[in-house]
């Protein structure tokens, strides 16, 4: 288990009474409003604060107070970051070949949407357009795969690549145009992939097939 | 899952003068274009006026879904039965109205009591330009 | 061997209360942070006050004062006090001498009567027995102290207990410091305050050049005001009919958040109309008008039918200028004649007649 409160202890506990430690610790959660237990993005900084004034106001020898609040630093900051990931797999890769695989690419992602905590509308766009790709995969190449990627950095969201070898787009910018006639569809799957997404970036040629990577941000 | 077998097919169900339509479920194509394909042989054989397809348990509606469901709509006016979609849930309306699609050539209705009713009354205008059903 | 066992359990009992004692410590320190954060002090002598009592009452001492140095800081001023009868003989400079010698070492502390008798004679009444103190620190700094004495039960102030001080006395430092921090928020807060306040006047002045309603509509205009603050209210304005002013500028954000609520709350409701209400949009450009476009397609497509009123005539003007088409849609002129044209279709849906849409 990572107890991270008992961790933040046991650091305190280096440089003053045990309970010391506790109020220091109990003080610094009550302030910040943050459960050491379950750190969020950003948490760990509020936390770090309230016990950095703690530590100052009860550690008399300096190197001791530095050594403490380095190492509640490097402790914070690990946890902060390693927390659970809510999806146990940051990347799932779906191999899309017949159209039942639509609909298993889509239901995956929007499983990895709602364990990210993204909003029921985010949720069906993103499935959404996770139904468009895959369908161009069977629909014009035949066979490739749908890469769904957590993003974890400084913005959280999801990443969706769709890939296949296949015959490629010819002319990428007809296809985005308003004035594109598609003979198998309505001609809408991409544009209104993009129009769902906030990021789209398309790449495709006759030698390596297509590569269609979209990004939907939680903010 | 159901839709996993290739016999599976969505029911549909004749209440006096209408054809009822419940999809409960993730859409595969196969099943849009069995759905389509069975509408159609209904309408024939059965004698009725309208149609209500009630899509409050559809995942997504993609273009190919909202595709095929416009063209039901269509198909069944030519055969003089006029479409009613309901309970869309609200978060894929939003989706379609950004994708920059919509269902012209069908009426909505909340849910399946006011499907019945709008369908009850005379024939209406539908929104758009596509004509009337 | 009895008298081993006996002293054994006595040692036992003993460490039992000891233990016993500390959780008690524990849990009252917890108290008293939760005091100072929940009742939010932010005045010094409120803040001594509050801990000079339950620190007090924890020790079970009959004698205590929290005393800070003064301003000048020569002195010190008795902040706090409990059963010490002559304040004046705490801040005397005898006195004064006294509590910088024993802070001077920065820890908590007993001093008996003897010592303190010989260093502060003018004491010796005061505290016969001696007294336990502990500095209050602020940033390395002293800046007063927590004297005790006189235990109810008479026994001496032990490690445990002194230990428990320093720590009480640390709280108190820490809330101090946030009183410090907490009155320059304090300032801020209330010229953000003054100039909301400024803001709402003016939207207040705007608000009554607004045309009147029906009585219904009358409450909701006065809302408007209330609830602008509230993002994006959707009202429910009859059997229904559900009327969604929207207020202030538009953007992508917001509309996205307008859109979500109005359609969960159509069907959550199941509501035949809507009424967009944008009065309150003073400027529409062709993003925000395809939006609002956006947003009646979308109720349209759950079958409810969607209704724009208020467009001001700069508003209107400037949708002609940028050749937005909002042909396929009804507008009306304010959410009144909205209303009415709600209630005018549902009649006729009712009587079974043709719904033009
Ligand atoms: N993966 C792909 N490989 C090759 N060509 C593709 C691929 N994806 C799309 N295309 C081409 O791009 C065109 C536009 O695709 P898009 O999905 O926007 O519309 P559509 O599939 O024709 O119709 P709709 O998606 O609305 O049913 C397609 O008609 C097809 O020619
Ligand atoms: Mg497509």
């Amino acid at each position: 288990m990572n107890d991270t409160r008992q961790q933040i202890l046991e650091i305190l506990s280096g440089s003053m009474s045990d309970i010391l430690a506790r109020s220091v610790l109990s003080l610094s959660i009550s302030w910040s409003k943050v459960d050491p237990n379950n750190l969020r993005h950003g948490d760990d900084k509020r936390l770090l604060v309230e016990l950095e004034k703690g530590i100052r106001l009860y550690v008399r020898d300096d190197a001791l107070q530095r050594t403490c609040m380095e190492q509640m630093q490097s402790l914070l900051t690990i946890n902060g970051h390693t927390r659970p990931s809510p999806v146990a797999e940051p990347q799932i890769r779906v191999p899309v070949l017949t159209e039942s695989d639509i609909v298993d690419a889509r239901g995956i992602g929007r499983l990895v949407c709602n364990k990210l905590g993204f909003s029921g509308a985010m949720q069906i766009k993103v499935a959404t357009a996770i139904s468009e790709l895959a369908r161009n995969i069977v629909q014009y190449a035949g066979k490739g795969e749908i890469i769904i990627t957590t993003l974890d950095g400084n913005r959280r969201g999801i990443e969706v690549v769709a890939r296949d070898e296949g015959p490629g787009i010819a002319d990428i910018d007809l296809v985005m145009s308003d004035r594109y006639n598609s003979r198998t569809g309505m001609g809408i799957g991409l544009k209104g992939t993009r129009n769902l997404m906030d990021e789209f970036d398309l790449k495709s040629n006759p030698d390596n097939g297509t590569e269609i990577r979209v990004r939907k941000y939680m903010d | 899952m159901a839709e996993r077998s290739d016999t599976f097919r969505i029911p549909i169900i004749k209440l006096h003068d209408k054809l009822i339509v419940s999809i409960q479920m993730a859409l595969s194509d196969r099943l849009v274009m069995q759905l389509k394909d069975d509408i159609t042989t209904r309408i024939e054989r059965v004698n009725i006026t309208g149609l209500i397809i009630d899509v409050s348990g559809i995942d997504v509606m993609d273009s190919y879904i909202s595709r095929a469901l416009r063209d039901m709509g269509l198909i069944a006016r030519l055969m003089g039965v006029r479409t009613v979609i309901s309970g869309l849930d609200p978060m894929i309306a939003m989706t379609l109205v950004e994708m920059g699609l919509d269902l012209k050539g069908v009426s909505s209705a909340l849910n399946l009591e006011t499907a019945i009713e709008l369908l009850d009354r005379k024939p209406a205008k539908t929104r758009g330009k596509g004509g009337t059903v | 061997m009895t008298t081993d066992t006996q002293q054994l359990q006595t040692e036992l009992g003993d460490l039992k209360t000891r233990l016993k004692r500390q959780g008690e410590s524990l849990e009252f320190l917890q108290i008293i942070s939760k005091t100072f954060v929940s009742l939010s002090l932010n005045d010094k002598a409120a803040i001594c006050d509050t801990f000079n009592s339950m620190v007090s009452s924890f020790m079970d001492a009959r004698k205590s004062a929290t005393l800070l140095i003064s301003a000048d800081g020569d002195g010190y001023d008795v902040v706090s006090r409990q059963g010490v009868s002559d304040p004046e003989k705490l801040s005397g400079s005898e006195a004064s001498e006294l509590w910088r010698w024993v802070i001077s070492e920065r820890i908590a502390r007993f001093v008996d009567g003897e010592d303190m008798g010989r260093r502060c004679p003018s004491l010796t009444e005061v505290f016969p027995a001696g007294f336990a103190c502990v500095p209050i620190d602020i940033r390395e700094q002293p800046v007063g102290l927590i004297v005790l004495a006189d235990k109810v039960n008479g026994t001496e102030f032990s490690g445990e207990e002194l230990e428990f001080m320093s720590a009480a006395a640390g709280i108190v430092a820490v809330t101090l410091t946030n009183a410090e921090s907490h009155a320059t928020q304090e300032s801020l807060i209330r010229s953000v305050e003054q100039q909301a306040k400024e803001a709402q006047r003016v939207a207040a002045e705007r608000e009554q050049a607004l045309e009147e309603l029906d009585q219904k509509l009358e409450i909701i205009e006065r809302q408007r005001f209330a609830i602008q603050e509230l993002s994006t209210p959707v009202l429910q304005l009859w059997d229904n009919v559900l009327a969604l002013p929207v207020i202030g500028v538009v953007d992508t954000r917001r509309s996205a958040e307008i859109m979500e609520r109005l359609l969960a709350e159509i069907t959550e409701k199941q509501v035949r109309f809507v009424i967009l209400d944008i009065t309150g949009v003073e400027v529409v450009d062709t993003r925000t008008a395809d939006h609002f476009i956006k947003v009646i397609k979308a109720a349209e497509l759950l079958g409810s039918t969607c209704i724009l009123t208020g467009i001001r005539p700069a508003v209107a003007q400037t949708l002609i200028e940028i050749g937005v088409d909002l042909s396929s849609i009804s507008t009306l002129r304010n959410m009144q004649e909205g209303l009415k044209e709600c209630l005018r279709r549902m009649r006729d849906l009712k009587s079974g007649d043709v719904e033009e849409i």
